[in-house]
């Protein structure tokens, strides 16, 4: 009987097989591979630039006019990012990816709700961003119970703090 | 969106949307194609339609006497039984021992069948599945990628990270 329970155990890790095996490959994913460096320009829109121009056009062609020229107002923005810029971008791109479909879900509606909210709070929560990247994991989480962050942020900013901090490089 | 319809994985991508489990951006795709496809529209909803009956479908009752009588019945087919199957239990080969070898057989065929690399509905092709397919990922993979990019960007963590790297120095 033992040995069956093995078969059965070897099957159900062979069912992950291919998803580890590609994902050691770097080119699966339910949006793009799991398992990949940040430097590794993999995600959609490094693969798209790297189609020939009339590759490029016959997949824009696919779009309705008005989605086509949003893309393609989206895409000059990023060209003209300095190339720093654009590789910071890519590594936050690549840690929202790295994250659950569900999870991913959530810090893009916390994106959204930070957008939302005015100039001055989105300057607030960057600037607490920027001091939450220099801590560690385990002083960010002190920073984030304190009564001065509670007290600089109400509910809904003290949220998407959270949530983007999520997606600050480690330390 | 290349129409579902007219591929061969087409069961595949409206079953995986009527149960929920395309990938968010997969989804997102898929709903804007069927805004403008009428066949995908159709064959979406005759799911929908099909799954809808499964869930209101209940079993029949069974009778007072059914486990009474399914008990007779296993003990005429016992007392009826072929020497060959008496042997193969008596050297240790009971059917519920191989009910978990067929099991993993099973899993295994559906888990090489199913997943090629990718053949995922709305998944994106990395460089070797370019390079082997002749594609590139799927237009709206990438316009769900600039969404993401566009969102990212507000947050502009460029001067995070130049933060960070200074506070390190």
């Amino acid at each position: 009987m033992r040995a069956t329970y093995l078969i059965a155990a070897l099957a159900l890790m062979l069912c992950g097989g291919p998803e580890f095996a590609q994902g050691a490959q770097g080119h699966r994913g339910g949006v793009v591979s799991n398992r990949r460096s940040p430097e590794q320009e993999k995600t959609p829109v490094d693969e798209f630039e790297r189609m020939s121009p009339e590759q490029q056009e016959k997949a824009l062609a696919k779009l309705p006019p008005e989605r086509r020229k949003k893309v393609e107002a989206q895409l000059a923005k990023l060209r003209s990012l300095p190339p720093e810029q654009r590789a910071a971008l890519r590594q936050t791109y690549n840690r929202l990816s790295e994250f659950p479909p569900e999870r991913q879900q959530q810090l893009r509606k916390a994106l959204q709700k930070f957008g939302s909210q005015p100039a001055d709070r989105q300057e607030a929560i960057r600037q607490e961003l920027r001091q939450l990247s220099g801590l560690s994991a385990e002083d960010r989480a002190v920073r984030l119970k304190s009564p001065e962050f509670r007290s600089t942020f109400n509910h809904g900013e003290q949220q998407i703090v959270r949530d983007m901090a999520d997606l600050l490089p480690a330390r | 969106m290349e129409c579902p319809s007219k591929r061969e994985d087409s069961s595949e991508v409206l079953i995986s949307y009527v149960e929920g489990s395309l990938s968010p951006s997969a989804q997102i795709a898929f709903e804007r194609h069927l805004e403008a496809c009428g066949r995908c529209r159709e064959l979406t909803a005759a799911q929908q339609e099909l799954w809808a009956a499964l869930d209101t479908w209940a079993p029949a009752e069974l009778s007072a006497d059914f486990n009474e009588r399914l008990y007779e019945r296993i003990a005429s087919e016992e007392s009826s039984r072929p020497k060959w199957a008496e042997r193969l239990t008596k050297a240790g080969l009971a059917w519920q021992q191989a009910v978990p070898v067929v099991a993993a057989c099973a899993a295994l065929m559906v888990v090489f069948l199913w997943r090629g690399p990718g053949t995922e509905p709305g998944v994106y092709f990395g460089e070797e599945a370019v390079a082997s397919q002749g594609r590139g990922p799927q237009i709206e993979q990438v316009e769900s990628a600039l969404e993401d990019f566009e969102m990212l960007g507000q947050l502009d963590f460029r001067s995070v990270a130049e933060s960070a790297l200074r506070k390190k120095i």
